[in-house]
């Protein structure tokens, strides 16, 4: 039912299609073992939830995780050919941290609120709020710089 | 109000600073004058000044609002507008502040940019594979798996057997020594056989049951000790290894084959055109009848023997069998690294 959800927010984060496919199985089977101490009105969040920590496990062992909290636009950007708005959010949402993107991921994809991920990703209401709003700065930069140089 | 040696610590403060009330200063000289310690006291207090410190604030220049801090508060509150974060009061505020700002608008477009926007043709392909699935189901997924790695290994395992027996020691080297010497005689002995082939089938059967010993004693000189020096005893033979010896025999008409004469030629020769050891068709096949009624299709021994047959070819020939008087009378397994033999029937 939201394995279409749950693997798009996998691919986006990792943007490996067959790690994301294990993932979401993964998470299928997981969610069966469970299945009897889970809400019907939960299992979307469970599914998430179990997913997202599955896939961290997955970054740490591959040791991929990049920290990319200070992360600045390269000045080089202007080298790539963007086409339209999508993609350039895209190439930008590629190069946000990997907690930022997941929460904004969360948010625009989902329209899950701030608890609800805050549960999934194990942060508190504020810390999402502050990843939300470096994301939304960093994107805006980046389209910002972009559409400069367009 | 009187001052006494109680509370004349205040009016001592009030005097020194020169707050002191007029009306009250006659009074406390007088006091001081009836209490001459405490004049004394007066007077040590008068001494008492801190000097004054230049010490200054350094970087007072943070301290004033800066466009920075007005741009992160702006930034909190565009993020806060397009999340939805504002209550009515606060939005109307900021959409009121930005009216009349461009280059405030043009902030607040890009943020407005920013919101992603799910890629719906990207799809979970295989959901069948997120069914829920009976315990059996499960069950079989997984002896399916051991099965498919317990074939993986048997082959690969099998593989390098087969590897090392082909290339090793003394087989390639024996047969490639004698090669020079066996040519002449083993085609002289040899060939009398190839002619009466058609005619005498008991006959071939003999010489190529004689040919398998041979063919071990090239694997390796251990197993050339086990296996005792073939006699050949009609009653001893067992027939159901005919099709193990065909193919050779087909080499053997196909062509000359100098391997194949190198190797006929460690076989006794004499022993085998012994009239005595060679088999006619008629004693071949009464032989067979015989056989075929001691057992029957399905006989114990058959079925041993069968089973016997199949663990030995999967074994890549580690597991053998003697069979005596029809019986199989006991069970041998060779490894690279123990041989043994087990025997099955009392001596």
């Amino acid at each position: 039912m939201y394995s279409d959800n749950v693997y798009r927010f996998i691919l986006k984060n990792i943007r490996d299609e067959e790690r994301a496919r294990d993932i979401v199985q993964d998470s299928y089977e997981k969610l069966w073992r469970n299945a009897d101490n889970v809400n019907y009105e939960k299992v979307k969040s469970y599914l998430f939830t179990t997913a997202y920590h599955t896939m961290i496990d997955v970054i740490r062992k591959d040791k991929r995780q990049t920290y990319m909290e200070d992360y600045q636009v390269p000045e080089d950007v202007h080298d790539e050919q963007y086409s339209d708005l999508k993609e350039i959010l895209n190439e930008a949402v590629k190069r946000l941290p990997d907690i930022q993107r997941t929460v904004i991921l969360l948010r625009d994809y989902e329209g899950y609120s701030y608890k609800e991920i805050g549960d999934v990703t194990s942060l508190s209401e504020a810390q999402v709020k502050v990843y939300i709003f470096r994301a939304r700065v960093f994107l805006k930069n980046y389209i910002g710089k972009m559409e400069m140089v367009v | 109000m009187m001052i006494t040696r109680d509370n004349y610590e205040p009016f001592f403060l009030d005097y020194l600073e020169g707050n002191l009330d007029e009306n009250m200063i006659d009074q406390f000289l007088d006091f001081l004058e009836l209490n001459p310690d405490l004049k004394e006291e007066l007077h040590l207090f008068e001494n008492i000044k801190l000097p004054e410190e230049q010490v200054v604030f350094a970087g007072k220049e943070h301290l004033y609002k800066s466009a920075n801090d007005e741009k992160a508060a702006f930034e909190r509150k565009a993020v806060a507008f397009i999340e939805g974060d504002l209550k009515d009061k606060e939005r109307k505020s900021f959409e009121t502040y930005i009216a009349g700002r461009p280059e405030l608008q043009t902030e607040i477009g890009l943020f407005a940019k920013t919101r992603l926007v799910a890629d719906t043709g990207i799809k979970f392909q295989n959901k069948q594979s997120l069914y829920r699935k009976p315990g059996t189901a499960i069950f079989m997924t997984w002896a399916a798996r051991a099965a498919a790695v317990i074939v993986l290994v048997w082959g690969i395992s099998s593989l390098f057997q087969t590897g090392n027996q082909q290339v090793g020691p003394g087989t390639v080297r024996e047969i490639a020594s004698v090669k020079p010497k066996t040519t002449e005689p083993a085609n002289i002995q040899i060939e009398p056989e190839k002619d009466n082939l058609k005619t005498e089938p008991a006959e071939k059967s003999v010489v190529l049951a004689e040919n398998k010993p041979t063919v071990i004693q090239e694997r390796g000189s251990r197993k050339q000790e086990q296996i005792p020096e073939p006699e050949i005893n009609y009653q001893e033979r067992d027939f159901t290894e005919m099709n193990e010896i065909t193919p050779i025999y087909a080499m053997l008409e196909a062509e000359t084959n100098v391997n194949q004469l190198a190797v006929s030629r460690s076989i006794n020769l004499d022993k085998i055109n012994d009239p005595k050891n060679i088999m006619s068709v008629e004693e071949f096949l009464a032989n067979r009848v015989k056989k075929a009624g001691d057992e029957s299709l399905l006989s114990v021994q058959r079925i041993f023997r069968t089973g016997l047959n199949v663990a030995s070819e999967i074994s890549g020939d580690r597991i053998g069998y003697s069979v005596k008087e029809g019986k199989v009378s006991s069970l041998e397994f060779d490894s690279r690294l123990m041989a043994f033999s087990i025997p099955l029937q009392k001596k």
